[in-house]
């Protein structure tokens, strides 16, 4: 684990990257076209992106121990569900994990 | 007293010198206008500062990250790197691959920022995605308004970081570690990808994103499996673009 005074210079590496990020379509495309393909990954990249970051979320989980995983599929399937019924992004997520909690600490015991 | 129009419009008739109203119907206007993020950012702030206390860290990190960092997903993501011990040149490479998607924001907003000098370094600044998702959908009269542009902007990040501050103040009160928090990331990523669904209608980016992912974890583990997952599913998606059924306009 990083110390606290590490932690800092991290997040201000992550401070510095971020605020590039949402900087450089203004620093690059204030006075001409951006190219087609660059409207391309704005219309993707956020799908893509989201995706990636939750199935990563699942693959690093230990199917081979118990509770293999379930606690998280159930859960993660509570929300998909919750959310295209309701799509109340806080009820989804509020949910959702307090039935990850509840699962977890049912199936683990 | 008012004039009204042939058309309907009213206009008022004002004192020549000033609009005394003008400032508190702009802070209410984009009170108004910020409500639904409110409640989300009040409550991924909460969680956000739990985390952080909950993984070691003091109370005044959870808060210098929220005021400074102010990227909901990414700060969860560090908080999982610093507490697993990564190196720098890690951390940088992740908050990249995640925020990347920041900059494509930024294209539609060239000409309405452009507009408001002044204000448009706290504007670039702020730009996440619910801030992003708001002032995209507002009027076009009130993304003309740069007071109005600053303000909304601002009133997200004060509930980010006001979120924050009272997560990471019941973390210091509660005594034990709360398990399965960080089960509100994975569900907060299912949500924007449903989310995503609802707006593209295609299966294809998330069917390749989602086996990206897969193949990634299985060539390269789990340390790089963002990385190369993003990589691989952005490659193969162009390279499928010319295929068919997908195109690229700009909405």
């Amino acid at each position: 684990m990083l110390s606290a005074a590490e932690a800092v210079i991290a997040a201000a590496v992550m401070a510095l990257i971020i605020i590039s990020c949402r900087a450089l379509p203004f620093l690059f495309f204030s006075g001409r076209k951006p190219p087609a393909f660059l409207g391309f990954v704005e219309v993707y990249m956020p799908a893509i992106a989201m995706t990636v970051l939750a199935v990563s979320s699942y693959t690093s989980i230990k199917w081979a121990d118990s509770p293999h995983g379930l606690p998280e599929l159930i859960a993660g399937f509570a929300v998909v569900i919750l959310h295209l019924w309701k799509q109340n992004a806080l009820l989804s997520i509020l949910g959702g994990t307090l039935l990850f909690m509840l699962l977890s600490g049912l199936i683990a015991r | 007293m008012i004039i009204r129009l042939t058309s309907g419009d009213i206009l008022p008739i004002l004192p020549p010198m000033t609009n005394p109203s003008r400032d508190s119907t702009l802070v209410s206007r984009a009170f108004k206008a910020s409500i639904p993020v409110l409640l989300g950012y009040v409550t991924i702030g909460f969680g956000f500062g739990l985390l952080a206390v909950n993984t070691g860290y003091p109370a005044w990190f959870a808060l210098f990250m929220s005021i400074f960092v102010y990227a909901g997903a990414a700060q969860y993501i560090g908080i999982g790197l610093f507490a697993a011990g990564a190196s720098i040149a890690e951390i940088a490479l992740i908050t990249l691959v995640v925020n990347l998607r920041h900059a494509a924001y930024g294209l539609s907003l060239i000409k309405v920022y452009g507009k408001h000098p002044r204000m448009r370094p706290y504007l670039i600044f702020a730009l996440t995605d619910e801030t992003y998702a708001l002032l995209s959908s507002a009027s076009e009269e009130e993304r003309a308004d740069g007071g109005f542009l600053l303000m909304v902007s601002g009133f997200n990040q004060l509930y980010w970081v006001a979120g924050t501050a009272l997560g990471s103040l019941a973390g210091a009160l509660i005594p034990y570690k709360i398990e399965g928090l960080n089960f509100a990331l994975t569900a907060m990523f299912l949500v924007l990808a449903v989310e995503q669904a609802l707006k593209l209608r295609k299966a294809r980016p998330f069917l390749l994103a989602g086996l990206s992912t897969i193949a990634a974890k299985f060539l390269v583990g789990d340390r790089a499996t963002i990385i190369v997952g993003l990589l691989v599913a952005t490659v193969a998606l162009l390279a499928s673009r010319k295929s068919g059924g997908l195109d690229a306009e700009r909405s």
